[in-house]
């Protein structure tokens, strides 16, 4: 980082309306202690009356970070693999009145078509297809004991004020870095 | 015989108590543990030896601040237990607390409530936090 400006990427970082940004390797304790910056970074901002509105940016952030923990734990096979998919980068910003909870990661190429099928339908659904869904992910069978319950991106797609927004960009042969920004 | 169970709560977990003497499962805190089932299986166990080896009521007492969807869906798992209970013609219900500007919570609560038949009882408290 010989060549960093600390000032173009504070401009850049203003410019954006970027409030917590973060790059590196997630750990559970990383995820728990952004995630009470956050809210009491929020409860600052938005004060008593507007609850509901942290505990949705709280919420995201949370599903957001645990999907990239579950995923790394339920592909890589060796230790090397683990802390390459490991790294992300997570982004809360504002966008308006609204907030912008963005996180990316590594993601294998062949599992990125899956996941796409999954935000596109997704994507189609109204809020009551979307709680139909929800309820009945809640009902079923789990994968498997370690990963997650399969319901963090339907609840965020319920949480969300505008549609889920996702793009790819293609790193190597076997890899993309996947990005889900969610408007809350 | 079940097990008495008493966990501390700790930034991601919540605190848990459950006493086999009087039947009562006490959750109270947050609840967003990355590995949900490791952290929830004691207290499942000890919840479905109890259902199992006893005659007693169950109440599932919840008090929790914020639950990740992991955590929900263990919920869903122990209103199912209770809802078996309440069939085999014992008494079981939920005390579901909530504070009450807390609208996400109270939704969370309504949204449980709405496909069981048990008793579900949705308690409005004084705010702790802002």
């Amino acid at each position: 980082m010989s060549s960093l400006n600390l000032y173009h990427l504070r401009k850049t970082l203003d410019a954006e309306q970027i409030l917590i940004c973060f790059n590196g390797p997630l750990s559970r304790s990383i995820i728990e202690e952004i995630g009470e910056a956050i809210r009491n970074y929020l409860r600052t901002l938005e004060g008593s009356e507007n609850r509901a509105r942290v505990k949705d940016v709280f919420s995201v952030f949370v599903e957001q970070t645990q999907n990239i923990r579950h995923y790394v734990a339920k592909v890589a096979e060796d230790a090397e693999t683990e802390s390459r998919l490991a790294e992300a980068t997570v982004v809360i910003g504002r966008a308006g009145d609204d907030y912008v909870v963005a996180a990316g990661n590594l993601i294998r190429k062949s599992d990125f078509p899956g996941l796409q099928q999954h935000l596109q339908h997704l994507d189609g659904l109204d809020a009551q297809g979307l709680k139909q869904l929800y309820k009945s992910v809640l009902r079923a069978p789990r994968d498997s004991d370690a990963s997650g319950a399969g319901l963090g991106l339907i609840d965020m797609a319920r949480r969300a004020r505008a549609p889920l927004d996702w793009d790819s960009v293609t790193v190597d042969d076997d890899h993309v870095f996947f990005s889900l920004r969610v408007t809350v | 015989m079940a097990e008495r169970i008493s966990l501390e709560a700790t930034a991601s977990t919540p605190a848990v108590t459950f006493d086999p003497a009087e039947g009562v499962l006490d959750i109270q805190g947050e609840s967003y543990p990355e590995n949900v089932v490791a952290f929830y299986r004691p207290v499942l166990d000890a919840v479905q030896t109890y259902v199992g080896e006893d005659a007693g009521p169950l109440v599932l007492r919840i008090a929790l601040t914020y639950l990740n969807t992991s955590s929900i869906k263990v919920i869903m798992d122990l209103i199912d237990l209770a809802e078996d209970v309440r069939e085999a013609g014992r008494e079981a219900r939920v005390e579901w607390y909530y504070e009450e500007d807390d609208d996400r919570s109270l939704e969370l609560a309504e949204e449980f409530s709405e496909d069981i038949s048990l008793p579900f009882n949705i308690i409005a408290t004084a705010p702790k936090s802002a």
